[in-house]
C-alpha cells in the first residue's frame, strides 16, 4: 500500500528531473543559435566593407543555411535514442541544395556561402576555446 | 588533354572525395552516439551534459563530410578544370 504513493511521487518527478538535467543541453543549443546569429553579422559586416554587398549577401545566404543546419543538429541530437529516425541526411540535402543552386546560378559565388555555411564552426570554436583554457587554468590553480 | 577524360576522372573523384570522406566521420558519428545512449543510460541525471558535448562532436565530425562534399560537388558542377 505505502509502495504506491511512492512510485507516482517518482513518476511526477521524473519529467521535471529530465528538464533539469537537459537545461545544459538547451543552454547550448541556444547559445550556438545566438552566437551563430552574432558571429554572422559581425562576418556580413567585415566582407561588406573589405569586398562588397554582393559577396557579404552571398556570405549571409550561407551563415542563414548554417543556423538552419545547427537547429536541425540539435534538434536530432535532442532524439538520439529516443527515435529510431536516422540523423544526418536531411541536414546534409539542405547543404547539397544549397550548393548545386549556388553553382548554377550566376549571381552566386560558392566560396562565401561555403565560408557562411561554416560559421556555425567559428562559433563553436569561440564557444569552445575559452570555456575549455579557463577549465585547465582553474584544474591548474587547484593542484597548485 | 581529352575532355571527356576530364569529365570522367572529375566523377571518379568525386565520387571518391564524398565515399572516402564519409566512412571516417560516418563511423566516428556511429561510435559517438552509441556511447552517448550508453552513458545516458548509465546516468540519466547527467543526460543534458552528454547530450551537448554529443552535439559539439557531432557538429565537428560531420564538418569532415561536409568538406568532401564541397569538392565533390564543386567537381561535378562547377569543375575548374573542365
Amino acid at each position: 500500500m505505502t509502495i504506491i504513493p511512492q512510485t507516482t511521487e517518482v513518476e511526477n518527478n521524473a519529467p521535471e528531473r529530465k528538464e533539469d538535467s537537459m537545461k545544459e543541453f538547451y543552454q547550448l543549443r541556444n547559445n550556438l543559435l545566438l552566437g551563430t546569429i552574432v558571429v554572422a553579422f559581425f562576418c556580413f559586416i567585415l566582407v561588406w566593407y573589405f569586398y562588397n554587398l554582393n559577396m557579404s549577401l552571398n556570405y549571409l545566404l550561407g551563415a542563414c543555411f548554417s543556423l538552419v543546419y545547427v537547429r536541425m543538429l540539435a534538434r536530432e541530437v535532442e532524439q538520439v535514442g529516443t527515435s529510431k529516425k536516422r540523423i544526418g541526411g536531411t541536414r546534409l540535402a539542405i547543404f547539397i541544395g544549397l550548393i548545386i543552386v549556388a553553382t548554377q546560378r550566376e549571381q552566386l559565388q560558392v566560396i562565401p556561402i561555403f565560408l557562411g555555411f561554416m560559421t556555425y564552426k567559428a562559433t563553436i570554436l569561440f564557444y569552445i576555446l575559452p570555456r575549455s583554457f579557463l577549465g585547465n587554468l582553474n584544474k591548474s590553480e587547484k593542484n597548485g | 588533354m581529352d575532355s571527356s577524360l576530364v569529365t570522367a576522372a572529375s566523377v571518379v573523384a568525386a565520387g571518391l572525395a564524398v565515399g572516402l570522406g564519409a566512412i571516417g566521420p560516418g563511423i566516428g558519428q556511429g561510435t559517438a552516439a552509441g556511447q552517448a545512449v550508453e552513458g545516458i543510460a548509465r546516468q540519466p541525471e547527467a543526460e543534458g551534459k552528454i547530450r551537448a558535448t554529443l552535439l559539439l562532436s557531432l557538429a565537428f565530425m560531420e564538418a569532415l563530410t561536409i568538406y568532401g562534399l564541397v569538392i565533390a560537388l564543386i567537381l561535378l558542377f562547377a569543375n575548374p578544370f573542365a
